[in-house]
């Protein structure tokens, strides 16, 4: 208790000794001053002269100053009031000279900011584990084509699945789920939910209950139905947003995909199961999804890969032996699981491939693999600009380290031990540091988002818990002790370093010192901008790719081009209905006032996804398989002009295509070329899909080659066939200038009329689908501009700062050119001639550099080759642009030189 | 300056409470009075008496206020405060205890 009160009492004293260390400072004088007055006055009432008294008392007792440093060793916390006065004074000193902090903290808190928000994506994307408890032992399990080329895949099909839950003797538990939308009515709208199917084991191997009611389990997960009916565990969000949190939610129906389905349970909040980046409202049974309709045929069909799967380790197992285990029962799942009917050669690829397993502590994202790359570049890149910045602290705090030479030599002269005064200096760095990092984080928290949202795209959207936890709290408090030591370390110890004598000797005149520290600073300057090299030839390249793939002309015309997805009903409307909804709908949008051209796909162009076959063309048995194999898409009337591909011979699908009309295809130019090098494609047959008459097609026109999956593929063979003899539409694509909202609007009310309690699922303009398509390369590119820009305004202003320096110190030099003769043009070009002298050095080491690494990104490229001589050229043009613009002030203001004020300063 | 003793931690604090138990001294007053009560065994330089004086004052046990002396000076005058002077009754009773102790000791030795 009294330790308890004094302690209380301590602090409250240290506190105001630190507010007020001023006042305190001047009171112990006062007092151990009033002592020695006392006892020098006693000495002369003793009958000594006051000088003799005054020796007397200096001999007799320890010193005044030593007393007070003394008095001040006992207080309380005297380490750390000695830290609070360092801070204290560099605030002060930092204070004085407002645009050297100014500069100092923002260049650290755009570098922290960047790296903060490219490490947030890393954690939340990549590290954070799941909210599941001991998500160390779970495991994703992926399969593997013994074959370098082919990507892990971490969908796997309902068959396999079966096979390794049935063989695998390492984990307790397995799981398997796919996400997707649900269709549930709400008042007069049929919504679109995000829901996830999971397998019997899905919430019971997670180790998840609910937070009300119960989760299902593997009763619940049967080929025909559950034990008690089709059941459902819906979101915290769903059950606040929908039920208002009634207890009674649990036990009452909800209508999914036009069936009712009992809520047996609410997941706690936070709780989004294994995928990270989606948020789920509702919880399925994996088989529920037969009866529900979606990817309903694909569960017996090993052919259908839609499934992710994971596992919990039993105990005392390691992932190395799971991994064993699983190679070992690879071979027998495999050859259980083989498609019927498979060509030899395509079996034999079958048979080859590997399940594996990876630590599934932080889940699956299907993000992960198109991201990870980027991430890591960025991050590296990040990284650079961060050592640029703390090269231009470090030079910038180097100079006033030489400005201060005198106020150092005294205290270093009057006791104040080296360490003792590189901790001073230290503690102004991380002042800085500290305030970078403050200012970083607040950056870092739009920056963040800027960048999640460039990921989350209509067609895939990504919901990340964005709010920074302790691991990108703990990276950006590193990175700003990081940086303040690596650039107060330097300047310190060089600013401690000189002796006294050297120091008083020299003359000290706002800041002019020896030539030591410039070499000390050009180093700095050098590897600045060797860096800003390096980062400019980046942002370079990955813009360059933005660019290219940008202007990259797809085949078609994205603007005024708008696409609506039409999700069909559960249950789905299907064969001739589907098409005559589907031809009506496209009608009716040609109708719409302000729409120049409306057509059907069944393919929206660069959404990565899509229909291909094998197409046969009599009397070519010399084309292998891979040179028949097309895209296909299938569509309707005034195709070409709603999409802006040239019809190059024949004509374009109209309304006497029918499904009863004979069986027609459009194809591109290069497959006719490919196909019919004769040029005679028009009017020819083709096979789709066999070879009986009925496959038979008949070419009617030729249309330009355009992309179909994304834009980095090489352009591929398309097939086009109507809608109306094919049943696959699901994309309206609509030629208007109406914005979107209006296009949205008046399409929504012909869908109501057309096919009531059908959702639309996304609206979008076709620029919208370009730009969602280049996700990551926008990422990439968006932050290394970024970066390069950072770079260099960072270098420019290092650079600018040596040149001020030098011009002021060689004023003198200058004066006397001037004095006999020297011309302004020479006078400039002196300064000029010391900037490139600073800078050539670093150019050529950053060009070596990017030679060197740029091999590294040739995977995000994308028509530009990493060694781009032009690229480089245009970063180390644009970079010796800047410098001279940094060289213009200093250099002016060298050639406005009055000679005679010059010598008369000298 | 002489030495005589080695003070045992905290028995200087001790000694500076007992001092100022029946009235407020400054810095030369208290080590006056320590001397001459101790009969010149103690001579406290200011060197250990600021640090002590203080250490106490920020423990709460004394507090100092400026004053103007009879000759006219001003001196920094410490007395006890509450928490002082309880402080001050139990290490007297903890003091004795371990000067009996010791003593008994030395007795049984002897």
């Amino acid at each position: 208790m009294s330790w308890a009160v004094s302690s209380i009492s301590r602090i409250k004293h240290l506190l105001r000794r630190v507010r007020n260390a001023d006042r305190t400072e001047a009171d112990l004088d006062a007092e151990i001053q009033s002592y020695f007055d006392a006892v020098i006055e006693r000495l002369i009432s003793r009958g000594l002269t006051r000088e003799e008294a005054r020796r007397v008392a200096r001999l007799e007792f320890e010193g005044p100053d030593r007393v007070k440093e003394k008095v001040r060793e006992a207080r309380t916390g005297a380490g750390i009031y000695s830290i609070l006065c360092d801070i204290r004074y560099a605030l002060r000193l930092l204070k004085k000279s407002p645009g050297f902090a100014a500069i100092a903290v923002l260049s650290l808190a755009l570098g922290i900011g960047a790296s903060t928000a490219v490490f947030s994506l890393m954690d939340v994307l990549l590290i954070r584990p799941l909210p599941v408890p001991y998500p160390d032992r779970l495991a994703l399990i992926s399969v593997e084509l013994n074959q370098a080329a082919y990507p892990i895949r971490y969908s796997i099909s309902y068959p396999l699945y079966q096979q390794i839950e049935a063989r695998n003797a390492v984990f307790s538990g397995t799981f398997a789920w796919f996400s997707g939308m649900v269709q549930t009515p709400e008042g007069d709208n049929m919504l679109l939910v995000p829901a996830v199917y999971g397998s019997g084991e899905y919430f019971q191997t997670l180790g998840v209950a609910a937070a009300a009611g119960k989760t299902f389990g593997p009763a619940d997960d049967r080929p025909n139905g559950g034990a008690n009916g089709p059941v459902a565990v819906i979101s915290d969000r769903l059950w606040e947003r929908r039920y208002a949190r009634d207890p009674a939610t649990v036990g009452r129906a909800i209508t999914i995909n036009g069936v009712a389905v009992t809520i047996i349970g609410v997941m706690p909040r936070g709780f989004f199961g294994a995928e990270v980046g989606t948020v789920p409202d509702v919880w399925l049974p994996l088989n529920l999804a037969r009866q529900l309709g979606d990817n309903a045929r694909c569960f017996d069909t090993p052919s259908c890969w839609f499934i992710h799967v994971m596992g919990r380790l039993r105990p005392g197992v390691s992932a190395t032996r799971a991994e064993a285990d699983l190679r070992v029962i690879s071979g027998p799942s495999m050859e259980a699981t083989l498609i019927p009917g498979m060509r030899a050669d395509s079996k034999g690829v079958y048979l080859t491939q590997t399940i594996r397993s990876e630590s599934g502590r932080s889940g699956f994202a299907n993000l992960r693999s198109r991201v990870k790359d980027p991430l890591k570049v960025s991050m590296a890149l990040v990284t650079l600009v961060m050592l640029i910045s703390c090269a231009n602290i470090a030079n910038l705090l180097s100079a006033r380290a030489s400005a201060r030479s005198r106020e150092v030599a005294v205290r270093l002269a009057i006791g104040a031990g080296r360490g003792r005064v590189v901790r001073q200096f230290l503690t102004e760095s991380l002042v800085l540091a500290a305030a970078g990092a403050v200012g970083g984080l607040l950056f870092s928290f739009w920056a963040t988002r800027f960048l999640a949202d460039i990921l989350s795209t209509a067609d895939s959207p990504i919901r990340l818990d964005l709010n920074p936890d302790w691991r990108v709290l703990l990276f950006t408090t590193a990175a700003a002790i990081a940086s303040g030591v690596l650039f107060g370390i330097g300047p310190s110890l060089r600013g401690t370093r000189q002796g006294l004598a050297e120091a008083l000797k020299e003359r000290v005149r706002h800041g002019q010192v020896g030539h030591g520290s410039l070499g000390f600073g050009k180093t700095l300057l050098g590897v600045q901008v060797a860096l800003s090299v390096v980062l400019l030839a980046a942002a370079g390249l990955f813009a360059g790719t933005l660019i290219r793939l940008l202007t990259l002309n797809p085949g078609f015309d994205p603007d005024h081009l708008t696409v609506i997805s039409i999700v069909n009903s559960r249950p789905p409307v299907q064969g001739l209905a589907a098409i005559h909804l589907f031809t009506r709908l496209a009608d009716r949008a040609r109708a719409i006032p302000g729409v120049e051209a409306a057509t059907q796909l069944s393919t929206t162009p660069l959404s990565n996804g899509g229909w291909s076959g094998s197409v046969g063309i009599p009397g070519r048995p010399d084309l292998s398989e891979d040179q028949r194999s097309a895209d296909i898409n299938a569509i309707g009337a005034q195709f070409t002009k709603t999409m802006g591909v040239p019809l190059l011979a024949g004509r374009d699908f109209d309304a006497g295509d029918t499904d009863q009309s004979e069986k027609v295809v459009l194809i591109s130019e290069n497959a006719a070329h490919r196909w019919f090098p004769n040029g005679d494609a028009v009017g020819a047959q083709i096979y789709m899909g066999g070879p009986g008459p009925e496959d038979r097609r008949r070419v009617v026109g030729i249309v330009g080659d355009s992309k179909y999956m994304n834009l980095r593929e090489e352009t591929p063979l398309t097939v086009y066939v109507p809608g109306t003899q094919s049943n696959q539409s699901g994309y309206i694509a609509i030629r208007t200038k109406l914005p979107v909202a209006a296009t949205y609007a008046a399409f929504r009310r012909i869908l109501r009329e057309e096919a009531p309690g059908m959702p639309i699922g996304t609206i979008k303009t076709m620029r919208q689908q370009v730009d969602e398509s280049l996700a990551t390369e926008r990422l990439t590119a968006y932050l290394s501009l970024f970066i390069g820009v950072l770079a260099l305004l960072l270098t420019a202003v290092g650079l600018y700062g040596i040149l001020a320096y030098t011009v002021a110190r060689r004023t003198g030099e200058i004066g006397i050119r001037m004095a006999l003769g020297a011309q302004q043009p020479s006078v400039i070009w002196l300064v000029v001639r010391e900037a490139m002298g600073h800078t050539a050095a670093g150019m050529a080491a950053g060009v070596a550099a990017v030679l060197a690494t740029s091999r590294a990104v040739r995977s995000l490229l994308f028509d530009v080759q990493p060694n781009d001589p032009a690229t480089i050229a245009a970063a180390v043009g644009i970079l010796m642009l800047i410098c001279l613009l940094a060289a213009a002030l200093p250099a002016r203001r060298a050639s406005k030189l009055d000679p005679m004020e010059a010598l008369r300063e000298e | 300056m002489s030495r005589p003793t080695d003070l045992l931690q905290g028995t200087l604090d001790l000694l500076i409470l007992r001092t100022l138990e029946f009235r407020p001294l400054h810095g030369v007053g208290i080590a006056d009075r320590i001397e001459q009560v101790t009969k010149g065994a103690f001579q406290v330089g200011p060197g250990s008496l600021f640090p002590a004086l203080h250490r106490l004052a920020e423990k709460g046990l004394v507090e100092g206020t400026w004053r103007e002396l009879n000759s006219g000076r001003r001196a920094k005058i410490y007395s006890l405060t509450p928490a002082g002077r309880k402080q001050l009754t139990q290490e007297k009773q903890n003091w004795r205890r371990v000067a009996t102790a010791v003593a008994q000791v030395l007795t049984e030795e002897g």
